[in-house]
């Protein structure tokens, strides 16, 4: 009876620590995926400050911009945008793409025609994740409002194209 | 010995049906709702420049089209601030000091076959696109054909084509 109580008590012992071990190696496993794709995550993110164009002060014809091969110009555009009600201050992420050929002049056009926002010329790679209004708004969902992007040769700066992206406003309390 | 493990084991097996039982009866129902928003967004990719002289047609591609069901995204011939002919058919190319003038035919076709559709056809849609898409899944390709003829002075015309972007 003892014999088999303490063959018992070994197999059970046996069980646990294969069940410990088999965790152990779990946890290591997934720690090892989590480093990989933090590794991704940190190789994407140089890739794109490398893609971002060298600041310069004031506006001058910036050469090497990683024009694509299709001298292409990425807009940007959204569906929806979301601000606050009587603030100025607007969080809103507005960027040119690194590959563009040109600079950007972008205003926030109201569906009334009423202007509120006016970027300063954004150079390819650059962004803004912040605004200032000219005025606050009222709370209210604003159909048909309009980022309108300008876009200027690098070089002589002559208007090269231009789109109005059409959004609805949505304005919160 | 045999009879007490036979009892031991029986009573185990009762605890262990009973038990969950009994939780349950004192058990609440309970859920958790999880949401995502992910915000609609899209990148659209229209040509910097043409010459005409080496093509004669513009394409339109997009990126990250991420909409609601149903919704297309589309381009549209912005007429406000594209210069056409007055009687909207043909855009006016103007040559370097801006009074010398040619027109140019402008009609919309697919990617892949060669159709073309007029503007008043196609509402001024140049391009349409699903959620998801890169290449547009209506239209997407813009002839320009300049008419010049032996009267025509020698030189650069240019015009510029302007566009309205939008969901619906």
């Amino acid at each position: 009876m003892m014999i088999v109580a303490a063959a018992a008590a070994l197999i059970v012992l046996a069980i646990v620590i294969a069940l410990l071990l088999g965790i152990a190696i779990s946890e290591g496993r997934e720690r090892e995926g989590a480093e990989e794709k933090s590794t991704v995550k940190g190789v994407i993110g140089e890739q794109k400050m490398e893609e971002t164009a060298p600041v310069s002060p004031g506006i001058s014809p910036a050469a090497d911009t990683g024009t694509d091969a299709a001298g292409n110009i990425s807009l940007p555009g959204y569906e929806t945008i979301t601000f606050r009600a009587l603030e100025k201050r607007q969080a809103l992420k507005l960027y040119n793409p690194a590959s563009n050929p040109c600079y950007f002049l972008i205003s926030i056009v109201m569906p009334d025609g009423r202007e509120v926002y006016r970027s300063k010329m954004i150079r390819p790679g650059e962004k803004f994740t912040e605004i200032e209004l000219t005025e606050t708004l009222e709370a209210g969902t604003y159909q048909d409002a309009r980022l309108q992007y300008t876009c200027f040769d690098l070089n002589d700066l002559h208007t090269a194209t231009g789109a109005n992206i059409k959004f609805t406003l949505e304005v919160i309390p | 010995m045999k009879k007490a493990l036979a009892f031991l084991s029986a009573v185990l097996l009762i605890v262990g049906i009973l038990t969950p039982a009994a939780f349950a009866a004192n058990e609440t129902s309970g859920s958790t709702l999880i949401t995502y928003n992910v915000e609609s967004g899209y990148t659209i990719s229209i040509p910097a420049t043409v010459l005409l002289n080496n093509q004669n047609y513009l394409t339109f591609s997009a990126a990250n089209v991420s909409l609601e069901y149903g919704k297309h995204l589309y381009i549209e011939l912005d007429r406000s601030r594209t210069e056409f002919m007055s009687d909207g058919d043909n855009l006016i190319m103007r040559g370097g000091s801006g009074n010398d003038t040619i027109e140019c035919g402008i009609t919309v076709g697919n990617l892949d076959d060669d159709q073309r559709h007029s503007l008043y056809d196609t509402t001024y849609i140049v391009a349409s696109f699903a959620s998801g898409d890169e290449s547009p899944s209506q239209y997407g390709k813009l002839y320009l054909t300049p008419y010049a003829n032996g009267g025509t002075p020698s030189g650069t015309y240019s015009c510029t084509l302007y566009y309205n972007i939008g969901v619906r």
